[in-house]
């Protein structure tokens, strides 16, 4: 507060002879140059502990490596009249070629497919070192943006088809059973059909007027059939359901409440956040995975060009695949409008040395990989979803392209433009992805009410040979691949939380939905990093140098056409066990 | 601030004036302020986090494509007397056979085995300031080969102090792993001097940048700082770096410059 001390008052009367003494008036002001000390809020107790768990509850930046593990069986052979392929092949039956019985023809070498080439010599791709993990596939980290929807197919096992939206649901086939006397529906799936006793389903036939079921099982007596059948029990719906019948259900959790209790179904769109320049790829030091390589000596007598080598089928090197770039995700919001909690590791196939991906659209030069889900590998014949006339499998990649002609003598390849050979040959391959590029991905669920979402079908990529180069038995031989690879970074609440008040409401989070017909907002919360719930649910990364360090281990496998796909999980529980043991 | 107005009467007799004051700055969000600032303070206080997370750094390319950081190491002959080190350039030589014997070398005697180049990155030339920051170990188990005769008359080829390092093949040395923030330290020069652990002797010699028979005037006194070093600058647009002289920005490390160590001899 100022102070007025140089003041002095002086009556008016004391002042001037006659002055009345009146109307005398003090102005006072009132400012404040220091406030309140609190003494509460000056005391702070330091807690390393504390300081950490605040540090690394704010921190939203990730550095990521991973380690995979590549397996594959180079199980496709064929023959081809370009001398650069011809002169490398791991031969079958080369004591035929050299009488002249039949054409030079075998695998590929295992380079052709690894994450790493080693063929320094290599004239036709004018081999790099600083190329040597990127000649045959492409890198990037991606998380899902936004969901579309996609046309799909699905072939029973009869070979009826159906042609379905993603968004349509999951699509069934019905078989018409009694079991223990009571007559059932049995809906068989392709996938997964995420449903429990208590869900209903929403189906595109109505009888009485109604469209939604109740559901009266799950599975049959075979085992893990509950994950793909459920049973309607029969009340007499004649002719409403008969056997065989295709069609698309979608899950209902509420049959008072279709409009929100009802899932979603879509396909997960990615987007890229890191490109294949920011990514190094190296090998995993001296990890080899399970299986045995496969060598064997050609000699020269043996090869077309009579040279003695070692050719190699295939191979067992692991790889660590690490991100330059660290990953800030604050801000981003996933396909759901939720916080995004995991990053994918996304891998397409490049193949600069030509043996695949002839563009299926050629005029734009783009389509040199084929994508499908899970549902569409089946083993035996191919399934007519990869067929090179459903373009809906064409994935609209941009393709590059060089060409080569044979070289005098049989030896090193020629460039474009070079008569030695006469015949030339075009090679393709696929352009790295770009940031912000965005890349089809998993068949999944969502259920506004529970607020989770669930991968029914992964996403898959094929890669077939180009005949003009590399002619296979069977055109349409290839080999399928899983190009994303979740990796968690942060994790909702296996609970779900929800709030009917008016007052409080600042404090729910943002991804909070409000359910108008029950009258309530619902989410799920986000665990803290390092805290795992009982469930096992939760992320614990290391945190150091104000940075989330996210290590995760992958299987790429390399799927050849026609062998008996399954896909495992990686997960190996442990045995139940008791006192008693 | 606006207040009432008041008559002060003069009349000796003491008052008590009751002075209504209207308040118009709201002190909600006070603790909350308190908070943060504690929290400011406590920042201020503690160590903040530091990134001290280190990343690669590969040689930036040069000729379109080419990646592979080129080392060659000459030794002086020890049949010449050290007194004519200032004759010719010829007496250093890109071979360990001056110090090892060929069947030495090729067998890979422990005395060869244990002896290996070290690089270290200082901040500065000046000796009496300079900090080493980074050390690359060039082991002699990497490198070209050259064609020997062993003892027994067989022809043979051992390794010789001529390295072509890059992302394949022979890559110990090759890359730099440095402080992925630049800001820790705000390094991203460095002079590289380079020394040779002798397994046999267990001596090291320096190395410098051109024989000695080529430095004009008194080639046992010269200026270190003029003759010890290379530079090495980092780039972190695209985590690389570059090798140079450390007086011209030719590149230098590049297989048509390769940066070349000449063995110092004190005579």
């Amino acid at each position: 507060m100022n102070t007025y001390d140089n003041i002095s008052i002086v009556p008016p009367n004391f002042q001037f002879i006659g002055g009345i003494n009146d109307g005398l008036t003090y102005p006072l002001t009132l400012n404040q140059s220091s406030r309140n000390y609190v003494q509460g809020d000056q005391n702070r107790v330091l807690s390393l502990q504390d300081q950490y768990n605040t540090e690394r509850n704010k921190n939203l930046k990730f550095r990521i490596s991973s380690k995979f593990q590549f397996i594959m069986d180079n199980n496709i052979s064929g023959t081809t009249n370009f001398d650069q392929f011809k002169n490398n092949l791991y031969y079958v039956n080369p004591e035929s070629s050299v009488l002249g019985t039949q054409p030079w023809g075998g695998y590929p070498q295992y380079y052709e497919f690894d994450f790493f080439r080693n063929d320094i010599n290599n004239s036709h791709i004018d081999y790099k070192p600083v190329s040597a993990y990127s000649y045959n596939w492409s890198f990037a980290i991606t998380y899902p943006h936004k969901n579309v929807n996609r046309n799909m197919f699905w072939v029973d096992n009869q070979g009826f088809a159906l042609n379905f939206l993603a968004n349509n649901g999951i699509p069934y086939k019905i078989r018409k059973r009694k079991i223990k006397g009571k007559p059932l529906l049995v809906f068989e799936c392709p996938v997964p059909h995420n449903l429990s006793k208590l869900n209903y389903v929403l189906l595109p036939v109505t009888f009485n007027g109604k469209n939604i079921f109740p559901i009266y099982s799950l599975g049959d007596e075979n085992f893990e059939s509950e994950i793909y059948k459920f049973t309607i029990y029969d009340i007499g719906y004649g002719s409403t359901f008969n056997e065989g019948d295709l069609g698309t259900f979608k899950k209902v959790i509420d049959p008072k409440n279709v409009e929100e209790t009802t899932s979603i179904y879509y396909c997960r769109e990615h987007k890229v956040l890191v490109t294949n320049d920011d990514i190094n790829v190296v090998k995993a030091g001296f990890e080899l995975n399970g299986f045995n390589p496969e060598k064997k000596l050609e000699y020269a007598s043996l090869t077309p060009n009579n040279q003695k080598r070692i050719s190699i089928k295939n191979a067992t090197q692991s790889y660590s695949v690490i991100s330059d770039k660290d990953i800030v995700i604050t801000g981003l919001t996933d396909n759901n409008g939720l916080p995004v909690t995991k990053l994918f590791h996304t891998i397409i196939n490049k193949g600069y040395a030509g043996y695949f991906n002839k563009p299926k659209i050629p005029n734009q030069n783009k389509g040199g990989l084929k994508t499908g889900w899970g549902f569409n590998i089946t083993s035996g014949e191919t399934n007519t979803w990869w067929q090179d006339t459903n373009l809906n499998a064409v994935l609209p990649l941009d393709v590059g392209s060089y060409q080569q002609s044979n070289g005098l003598g049989g030896g090193k390849a020629g460039k474009q433009g070079d008569n030695g050979g006469g015949v030339s040959f075009t090679f393709y391959y696929n352009k790295p992805l770009s940031k912000d590029d965005t890349l089809v991905g998993d068949f999944c669920e969502f259920n506004k009410t529970t607020q989770t979402e669930f991968v029914i079908s992964e996403n898959y990529h094929k890669i077939n040979f180009n005949q003009s180069v590399f002619s296979t038995d069977i055109r349409s031989e290839g080999y399928y691949y899983k190009p994303h690879y979740e990796i968690p970074v942060r994790s909702f609440s296996t609970y779900v939380e929800n709030f009917n008040g008016s007052t409080g409401i600042d404090n729910l989070p943002y991804w909070a939905y409000y359910s108008q017909n029950y009258n309530k907002w619902i989410w799920r919360d986000l665990y803290d990093p390092g805290f795992i719930d009982q469930d096992g649910n939760g992320v614990d990364y290391p945190f150091s140098n104000n940075a989330n360090y996210v290590f995760k281990n992958f299987i790429f496998k390399l799927i050849p056409e026609g062998s008996k796909y399954k896909n495992f999980t990686q997960i190996i529980y442990q045995p139940i066990s008791d006192d008693c043991q | 601030m606006i207040v009432n107005k008041f008559k002060l009467v003069r009349d000796n007799i003491s008052k008590k004036l009751t002075i209504p004051l209207e308040v118009k700055f709201d002190p909600y969000g006070r603790q909350q302020m308190l908070e943060t600032y504690t929290d400011e303070i406590v920042q201020e206080i503690i160590n903040p986090p530091v990134d001290y997370e280190v990343a690669r750094f590969s040689h930036e390319q040069y000729a379109l494509s080419l990646t592979s950081t080129n080392y060659q190491f000459y030794f002086f002959d020890n049949s010449v007397p050290i007194q004519n080190v200032g004759n010719n350039s010829t007496y250093w030589k890109n071979t360990y056979t001056t110090d090892f014997t060929n069947d030495e070398l090729y067998y890979y005697s422990n005395a060869f085995t244990n002896s290996f180049f070290k690089l270290d990155l200082y901040d500065s030339r000046n000796k009496e300031v300079q900090k080493v920051y980074l050390t690359l170990i060039l082991p002699v188990q990497q490198g070209k080969f050259e064609p020997v005769t062993l003892q027994n008359g067989d022809e043979v080829e051992i390794r010789k102090p001529n390295y072509q390092l890059d992302f394949i093949g022979d890559k110990e040395g090759y890359f730099i792993y440095w402080l992925k923030d630049v800001e820790v330290l705000g390094l991203t020069e460095f002079y590289m001097s380079a020394k040779f652990f002798n397994g046999k002797t267990g001596e090291f010699v320096r190395l410098i940048n051109k024989p000695q028979s080529t430095i004009a005037g008194n080639n046992s006194n010269f200026n270190p700082e003029d003759f010890f070093y290379y530079k090495v600058n980092l780039n972190y647009n695209n985590f690389t770096y570059t090798l140079s002289t450390f007086n011209n920005p030719f590149r230098a490390g590049t297989t048509m410059n390769p940066i070349k160590f000449y063995e110092y001899v004190n005579s």
